[in-house]
């Protein structure tokens, strides 16, 4: 005698209920409880002629195999089948069949009840109706794994629903489903996998693409800066009548159109102390495609403070960098390797050094690769090692790293727990924090050309103009407290720097410049 | 005593060095002494807390001593993108 027939499936033939229902045939089963699916006329008050389904196959068997074994677990029945079509229906077939046989009906129809409900909700499902008078639209779009019956759309989403392609979403990964580290499984990894990308410049265009490409379900963008000209030699997710656009929707566009199946949202602001905890809430894993050490900081400290992984790169000329902060392993982060970022100015960046657009291609590249890996569970992650590679020589070496326990963020007594404050240099004075009587503490020194200070003007300061500001020989005694103002406040913070690196210590500038203090000076005159 | 390690340069390093890698005899005793001595001799501008060392491919304390052919590679941060 045969058992019953077991499990979940996907046609694209017409059902055949009937054969369905014998293959449960079972001796020991008092009931029989099936359910059938059925294309109807008509949907939201308008004439349906027929529904096109599209399914996403790897996730579709696994979670339909899932809602199975749950439904054996809850009612103890003998045995379920399931089976959902794709393809072109006509009114009246037969999309969904579901089958239980047990010992006792209430089971059976519970069983049933059950899988048809959480079929309907968790299965990724498309359906494009095909309206009587000749249109047609996609329709109750599901999102796997979240359960929502639709997109939360308008804040922060750039996807709409766009047109579907003509072909499967499993036909789009078929040759790396086709390797035994992916698999089935690992593309439903993947689809299920959130990560971010700070920076959509030159190293977060490759890592984008290639993320997109590989099914990754939602990738976030976070960028700031409209595109240039002189991005496009490297930033290759855009085009040429992009320049001037924001760079975030261009390249949410581009995602999109690239590989439709996925979800891609945008976060279009500078990351920072203040939104970065919300963004790392929304992500599994974040890749630091940023080029400036204040947000590489920024980014590696929020990998250690709320436990996500980072990958960082990052390039200098014909060089790049890697290592995957992970605040799982013993590797340690980017302060065990150099605490603190260097000083401004001392190490260069592209614009000021020049940059071969390969390099970040490499490079970002290099940091796809690696979040593939981690979302995939595969061996080699940076995570104790930092990758170097010069692309001229193509030496690289693959340096072993530790957790330091000196380290101010990851070490035993840490002196970091909080994401630093957008930075405001502590030589650099605000004059709304200012009152008369604290300001009287310093020597004021206008640093402007005598054709500025009629601007606003500062009776009581002693001219010194920039033009001819030496730091080594300063015009003015630089060992009293001295407030160094300016007509924007960039002028003597500049000098301020000098003089500090002089060793002045009790040298400040003024935020904002001269305007900023012309309230002070009424007050102290009243 | 003296003793032949070879050297590599990343980033800024290679640059003001002039090159990517040599083969050098030294009678430095640490790793730190070595990029003092280099720092003089060429005009680093990073001072030896800006930049890492890693000897044999493993970073490695400043103050680690040198041993016969040890690989000896110098990478300060670099933050382009």
């Amino acid at each position: 005698m045969s058992l019953p027939f077991d499990g979940f499936e996907i046609s694209g033939e017409p059902l055949d209920i009937r054969a369905l229902a014998a293959s449960l045939t079972d001796r020991t089963a008092g009931a029989l409880a099936s359910f059938e699916g059925w294309v109807r006329d008509h949907n939201d008050g308008r004439q349906v002629d027929g529904l096109d389904y599209e399914i996403f196959a790897p996730l579709a068997l696994a979670e339909g195999a899932a809602i199975l074994d749950e439904a054996r677990q809850k009612y103890k029945v003998n045995a379920i089948r399931a089976i959902h079509r794709h393809g072109m229906l006509a009114i009246g077939d037969c999309a969904v069949w579901v089958g239980v046989v047990s010992a006792h009906r209430d089971e059976a129809f519970r069983a049933c009840r059950y899988v048809i409900d959480e079929v309907k909700h968790r299965l990724p499902i498309w359906k494009k109706e095909h309206y009587r008078d000749g249109t047609a639209e996609w329709v109750n779009c599901q999102h796997p794994g979240t359960g929502q019956e639709d997109h939360a759309h308008g804040d922060g989403h750039s996807h709409g629903h766009d047109p579907a392609p003509a072909f499967a979403e499993s036909d789009f990964y078929a040759r790396q489903i086709r390797l035994p580290e992916v698999g089935e499984a690992g593309q439903v990894k993947l689809k299920a996998a959130r990560v971010l990308i700070v920076g959509a410049g030159g190293l977060g265009s490759p890592a984008g693409l290639m993320l997109a490409a590989a099914g990754v379900g939602t990738i976030g963008i976070a960028e700031f800066d409209t595109l240039e000209a002189s991005n496009l030699h490297r930033q290759v997710l855009y085009a040429a009548a992009d320049v001037g656009q924001p760079k975030v929707e261009m390249a949410a566009k581009r995602l999109k159109a690239l590989n439709p199946f996925i979800d891609v949202k945008i976060h279009a602001a500078k990351a920072d102390a203040a939104n970065l905890p919300g963004l790392f809430g929304q992500y599994d894993l974040v890749l630091d495609c940023t080029d400036n050490f204040t947000t590489k900081y920024l980014l590696a400290d929020a990998a250690v403070l709320y436990g996500v992984p980072v990958v960082q790169a990052s390039i200098h000329r014909f060089e790049g960098q890697l290592l995957t902060i992970d605040p799982a392993s013993d590797g340690g982060c980017l302060r065990c390797l150099w605490p603190a970022p260097p000083p401004e100015g001392l190490i260069g960046n592209c614009a000021e050094v020049g940059v071969l657009g390969v390099t970040p291609g490499l490079f970002g590249t290099l940091q796809a690769s690696e979040a593939l890996k981690i979302i995939l569970g595969l061996p080699g992650i940076l995570n104790r090692h930092l990758l170097i590679m010069d692309a001229l020589s193509l030496e690289t070496r693959r340096i072993a790293r530790r957790r330091d326990a000196d380290c101010p963020l990851c070490g035993a007594n840490p002196t970091i727990h909080a994401l630093a404050k957008p930075e405001t240099a502590a030589f650099e004075l605000d004059a709304a924090a200012l009152s008369p009587q604290a300001l009287a503490r310093y020597r004021i020194v206008d640093l402007r050309e005598a054709d500025e200070r009629s601007e606003h003007p500062l009776p009581q300061a002693f001219h010194a103009p920039f033009s001819r500001f030496d730091a080594a020989n300063p015009a003015f005694d630089a060992s009293r407290p001295v407030l160094l103002v300016c007509a924007a406040g960039r002028r003597s913070q500049s000098a301020a720097q000098q003089l500090r690196a002089q060793g002045w210590n009790d040298v400040f500038s003024l935020i904002g410049g001269a305007k900023s203090l012309a309230h002070l000076f009424h007050q102290a005159a009243e | 005593m003296t003793l032949p390690v070879r050297l590599e340069y990343f980033a800024l390093l290679r640059e003001q060095r002039g090159l990517g890698a040599e083969s050098v005899v030294t009678s430095a005793a640490t790793a730190r002494d070595l990029y003092r001595e280099l720092a003089l001799a060429y005009g680093f501008t990073l001072a030896v807390d800006r930049v890492r060392v890693a000897i044999n491919n493993e970073f490695a304390s400043w103050d680690r001593p040198l041993a016969a052919n040890d690989t000896v590679v110098f990478i300060p941060p670099v933050a382009g993108g």
